[in-house]
């Protein structure tokens, strides 16, 4: 969906159709459930932020600078929603349980990958190492690379300069790394 | 330098390959749904302006909500502004009894209060150039602050030996401090900026 068509049905919400808010949720249901997913470890809190993340944003839509990428701004109050959740909740992570649960389920949707027990493995471990890096070097390493956002969005979600958050993204990939050696 | 820099992100190539692998992960069916529906239930579109707003004192001053850097830079300096007020009112504008004038804490006091501004206008504008690396130095500046508040009040009872006196001492540090435990709290609730920072309550 381009930023003219978004900005489009951002002015339909605003006049009143509210369902039309459905099409931006359908659009950016995955990516923010997979942000909180990857940021929480934990299936039913990420279900939960994911969808309080989409109601802030409905909530806050006559804030919303349609001159900016809709993505950001919904990523923006995703972040701050997670981020607060994690404070409240500095221990609630059952990573194993629930990443074991999640490859379990991977595998039976891909059986392809049954044989390649090795990259499995080598994923569960980094799933696990992920979920015991701090915080804000956590959400870096989502952001970049299993959310696929440039370093200047990850700057502009964050609110980060840009050698800050490629310094976190280095200091995310060295303990990662070192997480996952010790496993 | 840039050869130096990717070098060093080379060495975890291997790494991001299986992070950027990793299939992602589909959130559940009834999503969309349930978010219409938690919609419908509670949730009101909040229009720009609102009554309640003008009500929400402890919130803008950083008791509840995270503040963010303009925010708790613009507290800094308007307090750095009252301390110069303040500073100039008792410098130019206020007559002493023939009894006070040779009072020196109290032929101290403009410049103290001149000096209090100046370093929380400092405090005000580090916070806002350099953001969440001054946290520290703002940080410790604050207690500075309320230490040389506490510090001239306790001098002062030394040379104020009337009751009147006593009352301008106690309301001057009594002011100070509950100004450095607000500055202190919006420090504590410091959140990075960003530019949709607004969005989020």
């Amino acid at each position: 969906m381009d930023q003219k068509t978004e900005a489009e049905i951002v002015v339909r919400i605003l006049k009143g159709e509210k369902q039309t808010y459905a099409l931006l949720i359908e659009e950016y249901k995955n990516p923010i459930y997979n942000l909180a997913w990857r940021m929480t470890g934990n299936l039913h809190d990420a279900e939960d932020l994911a969808q309080e993340t989409f109601i802030r944003a409905y909530q806050n839509l006559a804030r919303y600078d349609q001159n900016k990428k809709f993505f950001t701004w919904l990523y923006t109050i995703g972040i701050n929603l997670i981020r607060n959740h994690l404070k409240k909740n500095s221990n609630p992570i059952d990573p194993l349980t629930e990443i074991n649960i999640s490859s379990a389920s991977r595998t039976q949707e891909n059986p392809t990958a049954e044989g390649n027990l090795l990259a499995e493995e080598r994923m569960i471990k980094l799933e696990k190492s992920l979920q015991k890096l701090p915080v804000d070097l956590r959400e870096a390493i989502v952001l970049k690379f299993y959310q696929n956002l440039t370093f200047a969005e990850v700057s502009v979600i964050t609110g980060d300069s840009l050698s800050a958050v490629k310094m976190r993204i280095y200091r995310g990939l060295e303990k990662l790394h070192k997480y996952i050696e010790e496993l | 330098m840039l050869r130096k820099e990717d070098e060093n992100w080379k060495k975890f190539g291997d790494l991001i390959e299986i992070i950027e692998k990793t299939p992602p992960k589909q959130a559940p069916d009834h999503f969309a749904s349930g978010v219409m529906a938690r919609l419908s239930e509670s949730a009101e579109m909040s229009r720009s302006f609102g009554f309640s707003k003008l009500f929400t004192l402890t919130h803008a001053m950083g008791l509840e909500k995270h503040v963010t850097k303009t925010e708790c830079a613009f507290y800094f300096l308007l307090t750095g502004f009252f301390y110069f007020i303040l500073g100039l009112i008792m410098m130019i504008g206020l007559p002493l009894p023939a009894i006070m004038q040779n009072n020196s804490w109290l032929s101290f006091q403009p410049v103290f209060g001149l000096l209090l501004s100046a370093e929380l206008t400092i405090l005000g504008i580090g916070i806002y150039k350099k953001g969440e690396s001054s946290i520290r130095f703002v940080r410790v500046g604050t207690v500075l602050y309320a230490a040389l508040i506490i510090l001239n009040c306790w001098i002062g009872t030394f040379y104020i030996q009337f009751t009147k006196g006593f009352l301008f001492v106690a309301a001057f540090s009594m002011t100070g401090l509950v100004l450095a435990i607000f500055l202190g709290l919006a420090i504590e609730h410091y959140h990075p900026e960003n530019l949709y920072s607004e969005a989020y309550e």
